[in-house]
């Protein structure tokens, strides 16, 4: 098995102090950064990801998963910036007001700093005016916007609404993502995107951030 | 008018208090809600193997949508206008909403939720199995680390001292203040009673449930 395979399968297991040690040993032995997290750690979450989706695998492991790609990462962020990363391409993100979940949310932002961009991570119960505030701070072209529940979701409309009100609409891309959401939800409010997972939400980062 | 109640396990202490004798009682699996296409499957099964009632009444909300595209050629369906249980439990979405804006950081529970293990000490030890105990505790603090506080909701069902000191030692447990509030079975009630007003989804023969009828 290549050390790629490896890691990626390490990433899958959820093994993070291999994940760490591989990891490291890869930068040492001259291995390209951006080569190691996109054949290595993104590979094993490209096995995480249907596996999950088809039941396979529990939300417990997944996170396990988001732990090790995490410890790779923690090794890797500092030697890819400056390179690859482009502080002109910033994405916002948050969980919208009055839900707490981040569990997809936190892997996203992972994901999405392994494709090297910029991500500037709100939090959880993000209000519209502070999803606005952070978008103005912060020049950001994309924002990401995450729930889990019904009771939550319609606060991604308030947010889309109130950045057309202060005019910042068709300064942004807005993907929404979460168990509750889908395509037919975001066209209704007027998001530019669903991601149904967190290599989706990269790779349509990628397209509007090209 | 004949008519029967699928309602959740969760639910089930609650709904047979309020039972009247001429309806029928069919209780399904807790938390296939996780899953909501299996809740629709289940469901939908149901409804198209009755041939018995004319009217079923359903103890569930929305729950993830597991009750959305519901239809019936034979019967008129009856779902509570809420989003989950926890409105259920409370006696109207109102008071859930209420209490959503005081703290959304809340995690509920009541007699159903302990009974069936949906509470982070019961997940706690069922990962602890799994994955052992660091990696279970690590979850855990992961996946409650927002939270600010636990709501033993008290239906007034079961022993409900067991039930309040065990919610107090799963607020313990999280780091989170503990609260009790009284239930009500006010919903449920007019749900078995037929007092269908705003507060309830009606769907007559030949049309199906939608999620904008929820929301």
């Amino acid at each position: 098995m290549s050390e790629f395979a490896q890691l990626a399968q390490f990433v899958y297991k959820g093994a993070a102090p291999s994940v760490k040690e591989l990891t490291q040993k890869m930068v040492d032995s001259g291995t390209s950064p951006m080569e190691i997290i996109t054949n290595g750690l993104l590979a094993g979450m490209d096995i995480v990801s249907p596996k999950f989706k088809n039941g396979e695998m529990f939300v417990p492991e997944v996170m396990m998963s988001a732990r090790a790609l995490g410890e790779g990462m923690k090794i890797l962020k500092p030697l890819i910036s400056g390179e690859d990363v482009s502080v002109a391409k910033t994405i916002v993100i948050g969980t919208v007001s009055g839900d707490l979940h981040d569990i997809g949310k936190n892997l996203v932002v992972m994901i999405l700093e392994s494709g090297g961009f910029n991500v500037v991570d709100l939090g959880v119960d993000v209000s519209p005016a502070k999803f606005v505030a952070a978008v103005k701070e912060n020049n950001a072209q994309v924002v990401g916007m995450s729930a889990l529940l019904t009771t939550t979701m319609l606060n991604m409309k308030e947010t889309i609404d109130l950045m057309k009100e202060e005019g910042l609409r068709d300064q942004v891309k807005i993907m929404i993502g979460g168990a509750p959401v889908s395509q037919s939800f975001a066209d209704e409010i007027g998001a530019d995107a669903y991601c149904a997972d967190a290599m989706a939400a990269k790779d349509t980062a990628g397209k509007f951030l090209k | 008018m004949k008519g029967k109640v699928f309602a959740c396990y969760t639910l089930a202490d609650e709904i047979r208090k309020v039972l009247p004798p001429d309806l029928d009682l069919e209780l399904l699996p807790y938390a296939l809600h996780l899953t909501p296409d299996k809740l629709r499957k289940e469901l939908q099964e149901r409804i198209d193997a009755d041939m018995e009632h004319d009217v079923l009444l359903f103890g569930y909300g929305l729950c993830s949508y597991g009750v959305v595209n519901l239809h019936s050629e034979r019967h008129t369906l009856v779902i509570p206008r809420v989003h989950d249980c926890i409105s259920l439990l409370m006696g109207a979405r109102e008071i859930y909403d209420r209490e959503f804006a005081k703290v959304p950081a809340t995690f509920y529970v009541s007699k159903g939720w302990v009974d069936q293990g949906a509470e982070p000490y019961a997940e706690f030890q069922r990962h602890s199995e799994k994955y052992g105990q660091k990696n279970a505790q690590w979850i855990i603090d992961n996946q409650y680390c927002h939270y600010q506080r636990l709501v033993f909701i008290d239906t007034e069902v079961g022993d409900r001292e067991h039930y309040e000191n065990y919610g107090r030692e799963v607020a313990q447990f999280i780091k989170v203040e503990f609260q009790r509030q009284v239930g009500s079975l006010r919903l449920l009630t007019k749900l078995v009673q037929g007092d269908w007003d705003k507060e309830f989804v009606v769907v007559p023969p030949g049309h199906m449930v939608m999620q904008r009828q929820f929301l």
